[in-house]
């Protein structure tokens, strides 16, 4: 199932806000790439899930971009290459980054939910709580404080 | 290092000292300091729930301990403390079952939710999205536990009539 993009919320002009949406765009950009790099470790019988995340961060990613393009934005470009933070050669290694990326996420997300409108803050916090799901998946543990990086 | 039982102690004597006749006026609580106390609040009784749960679930105790200590990490978010200890209240539930633990961590959750638009405090805010994240991961974890693996339709038994032994 896919998320399909949707203008219908507005979101104000604040610099700040703006910064946040930038950061959530850079995040899934790099999300994408992962996930497109992390695929080719998991073996044909579990690649379905795996697939089916890329996919959502790519709709994340388009409804972020859509969201900065309605407040006159340029929506920042992925990087053509993205620095691993370790070693991926294997399935349990290629799940790590997957866990990796989901909780980074969880964080950027947050940053945004703490400073946007009221009103729009059920929307996000929403995608930090479906990683949160996610990381799980992805045979991670629970965690006390999801989104924190150490 | 400071307990949850002095914790609380704690806090009723400052309750009990701002209501004594002095004759000073004390300024009303704020709306997010009311919030930190009700989280407070609904903190302990979670981590007494599992206290609960930990004596009646003893297959799961190592995850459900896990799952308290979260919450009493959760609990120093809003004490402002380095550490909370574990402490059963000696009058709460004595047994409780993971669905009951699922109903409090749903519950908790809906408390979280329904409190985004009530503040704009980004510390609480903060807070209060890490602690969803959390506790909506428990609720997973937890449903998991009383979840019946599925096997697949062919799946054969070992000294089983199931098959073509």
């Amino acid at each position: 199932m896919t998320q399909s993009p949707s203008p219908t919320s507005s979101i104000s002009p604040n610099q700040e806000i703006i910064e946040k949406l930038n950061l959530i765009v850079e995040g899934e950009n790099a999300a994408i790439w992962a996930f497109g790099y992390l695929l080719s470790f998991i073996p044909e019988d579990n690649k379905d899930y795996a697939a089916s995340v890329f996919n959502i961060h790519r709709d994340q990613r388009d409804l972020f971009r859509l969201k900065l393009r309605n407040l006159n934005q340029i929506p920042p470009r992925p990087k053509e290459n993205y620095q691993l933070p370790f070693k991926v050669d294997d399935i349990v290694t290629a799940y790590e980054l997957a866990v990796f990326i989901e909780n980074r996420l969880i964080g950027i997300y947050l940053q945004l939910f703490k400073v946007i409108e009221p009103e729009n803050r059920k929307e996000i916090l929403d995608f930090a709580l479906k990683s949160s799901i996610r990381l799980l998946e992805f045979k991670d543990r629970p965690r006390a404080l999801p989104g924190s990086l150490n | 290092m400071i307990s949850r039982r002095n914790l609380i102690i704690s806090s009723s004597a400052l309750t009990l000292a701002a209501c004594s006749n002095t004759g000073i006026k004390f300024a009303e609580p704020t709306f997010e300091q009311v919030l930190t106390k009700e989280f407070v609040t609904r903190t302990n009784s979670l981590v007494d729930l599992y206290f609960a749960g930990i004596n009646q679930e003893r297959s799961y105790r190592t995850q459900l301990i896990q799952l308290r200590d979260h919450h009493l990490t959760h609990l120093t978010l809003w004490t402002k403390e380095e550490t909370a200890t574990p402490n059963p209240s000696p009058t709460g539930l004595q047994v409780a079952s993971i669905k009951q633990l699922i109903l409090a961590e749903e519950d908790h959750l809906n408390f979280c939710i329904s409190n985004i638009t009530k503040t704009n405090d980004q510390q609480i805010l903060q807070n209060i999205g890490q602690i969803s994240s959390s506790i909506n991961q428990h609720i997973y974890w937890l449903n998991k536990m009383i979840t019946p693996v599925a096997l697949p339709d062919n799946a054969q038994f070992e000294g089983s009539d199931v098959g073509d032994n």
